[in-house]
């Protein structure tokens, strides 16, 4: 929907060759210990108002990204201008104002709920580290999120354990809300709940997002839900963005190999289509031992000479919004 | 029950009315287990002869009677019969429950308070912090307990707040781990991560995150560590190094009996057995409310 509204030029967020790196250690006497590069130099705008679908298998960084933006971890490189401002260099004060504008919804409201606090003062909680309205307007202002939400404000002195997952969720949402957040970074949010309760929250986050004018990065390994979501869809592969597109455009040709795989796998309701399956061969390299030349290569179909051997393929832009990192592209798409 | 619950809540009842069944299963999970209302008994029989001892007809715990010495159980005016210098056992034992008690329960709470601070520090800051906190109670726990207790008095002195500062701090160790333990892994998750994320600052992370879901633990904790408390406050007392005459405690009851072991027994058998008894319950209790609270107590 918000496709159709008029997106001012300036993303909201600009990410410009951000990297994430962990120390490890091989061996418990210390030994020989590497960098695990569980982002590694990812360049992407957000829009304001837009959905962006981020899509990876697990392990392939993307919570790590949000949490990067959410000012959750340090970045180990590069930059994030949140409107325009540098967020990572922030000092305290301009870190807590941050806070107000980005919220984080996560995967899991079973663990993400503090199990002593009522449902009231989980909502609440943001409000009063905020130092916003006094006790009275603090209450009312949580009543109104229940009620935005889809929640009875009469069941706000209940614990987490006496709801059930979908209203966990809502109450997660509510608190992410409660500072009025221009983006909401959602970890996987319908990822640990039922199907139908799914469907319910994907609804609440699309009217929210309506009634709010939020702009969303939606973390998730559900190219479904993406797609029922996203405006545009970013596919994440060992640290990296390897193919950007909107939402349309990426279901119906996607360009990146792995992409491609990724799609073959997703169910197709007419039994009548042929279904031409790519099975991706053997497991996710180590983001600690990654090989060189393009990170795709040992599961690629396509591989050829050029790919094993550094440099790595750049994110070009092959039609216009449309961003595949692939040496290949040719080669690929004329034989089919 | 949850039935129960959502009437209640639909109806739009107070927040107590909310609270009551969680209470109820916690107190219905441990009337389940007969030791640990045995347990319950006991300890309240003890708090009770804490509490009353001002308040009921008993003779004056100090008052010295030659002529009923070493009275026996039954004896006329003595109905436990009397000690060495003739004080009546009964009212000792009732006095001594107090001292006995204040002693344990001062020494647990302080051990308690240092020794969440300490664990809480280092299981969150790591780093340094937690080098630091982790070796000093490596350190402290490498002594014997009984022999640390006595360092400390033989650097304080004698004495009752001495005893009870010695006993506390052979304890700290003992919560630091327990509450080490229980922050190292509630800093990682996700809840901790949200407060985080929405700005919270480490004191709010540290009390109304991170220590409130430690509270059963430590509830468990605090519980099984009394009996230990008691003990070894009876102990010192018994050495002489605790809890100075004329105030007497359980221990040095039991101590000034000894001498007259043969001809009287009972005046070091009664309070032995209020020791016993007591700690008994406390452990019983405590093993009671283990089972109940935190079942991951049972490796601690």
């Amino acid at each position: 929907m918000s496709r159709l509204q008029v997106v001012p030029p300036k993303p909201i967020l600009q990410l410009s060759d951000l990297k994430r790196y962990f120390n490890v250690s091989d061996s418990l006497i210390g030994g020989a210990s590497g960098s695990l590069r569980a982002v590694d130099g990812v360049t992407l705008d957000i829009k304001r108002g837009e959905t962006l679908g981020l899509v990876g298998e697990s392990g392939c960084g993307k919570s790590t990204l949000g949490r990067v933006i959410a000012r959750l971890m340090p970045a180990t490189g590069g930059e994030v201008e949140f409107e325009g401002r540098d967020i990572l260099g922030l000092d305290r004060k301009g870190l807590l104002a941050l806070r107000r504008d980005i919220q984080s919804v996560f995967q899991d409201p079973c663990a993400s709920l503090n199990p002593r606090m009522t449902a009231f003062s989980i909502i609440e909680e943001p409000l009063v580290i905020h130092r916003q309205g006094s006790r009275e307007e603090r209450r009312a202002r949580v009543n109104e999120l229940f009620e935005l939400v889809g929640l009875r404000p009469e069941y706000s002195d209940r614990y987490p354990h006496e709801f059930s997952g979908g209203q966990r969720q809502r109450i997660g949402i509510a608190r992410a809300l409660a500072l009025n957040p221009k983006l909401l970074i959602l970890d996987e949010p319908v990822s640990a709940l039922d199907v139908s309760i799914q469907a319910q929250i994907i609804n609440l986050l699309e009217d929210l997002q309506k009634r709010l004018g939020l702009t969303y990065l939606f973390i998730s390994h559900d190219l479904s839900v993406v797609r029922h979501i996203a405006d545009r869809v970013a596919v994440m592969y060992l640290g990296q963005i390897v193919e950007l597109a909107d939402n349309e455009d990426f279901y119906a040709r996607p360009m990146h190999p792995y992409s491609m795989a990724l799609l073959s796998a997703l169910p197709v309701p007419d039994p009548h289509v042929a279904r031409n399956r790519i099975i991706l061969k053997g497991d996710l390299p180590s983001p600690a031992n990654l090989p060189k030349g393009c990170r795709f290569q040992s599961r690629c179909q396509h591989v050829s000479e050029k790919c094993r051997q550094a440099p790595e393929p750049p994110l070009e832009e092959v039609a216009p919004g449309h961003k595949v990192r692939c040496w290949n592209l040719a080669d690929i798409h004329r034989k089919q | 029950m949850s039935g129960q619950t959502s009437q209640i809540a639909a109806e739009g009842k107070a927040p107590e009315a909310e609270k009551g069944p969680a209470r109820q299963s916690l107190l219905s999970r441990l009337a389940q287990n007969r030791l640990s209302l045995v347990g319950a008994f006991l300890v309240a029989v003890s708090i009770f002869m804490a509490i009353s001892a001002p308040f009921l007809p008993l003779a004056d715990p100090n008052a010295v009677n030659t002529s009923d010495r070493l009275a026996d159980i039954g004896a006329p005016g003595h109905l436990l019969g009397a000690d060495e210098l003739g004080r009546d056992i009964l009212s000792r034992l009732f006095w001594g429950a107090r001292i006995t008690l204040a002693v344990a329960l001062a020494a647990t709470a302080i051990a308690m308070t240092v020794g969440t601070i300490m664990g809480l520090v280092s299981g969150y800051f790591l780093g340094w912090a937690d080098t630091v906190i982790s070796r000093v109670v490596d350190v402290l726990m490498a002594f014997p307990y009984f022999l640390l207790a006595l360092s400390v008095i033989a650097i304080l002195g004698p004495g009752l707040l001495n005893g009870m500062l010695a006993v506390a701090l052979v304890n700290v160790p003992f919560f630091a781990r327990i509450v080490r333990g229980t922050t190292l892994s509630l800093r990682e998750s996700d809840f901790v991560l949200a407060a985080r994320g929405m700005g919270a600052g480490h004191t709010r992370i540290l009390f109304r995150h991170i220590l409130m879901n430690s509270v059963s633990t430590l509830i468990v904790a605090t519980t099984l560590n009394i009996g230990w408390m008691i003990t070894a406050a009876a102990a010192l007392s018994f050495l002489g190094l605790g809890v100075q005459p004329p105030t007497s405690d359980w221990g040095t009851m039991l101590a000034s009996g000894r001498q007259y072991l043969s001809a009287a027994p009972h005046t070091s058998l009664l309070p032995g057995l209020a020791i016993f008894f007591t700690v008994l319950g406390f452990n019983l209790l405590g093993d009671g409310l283990r089972d109940a609270l935190d079942p991951r107590m049972r490796e601690v």
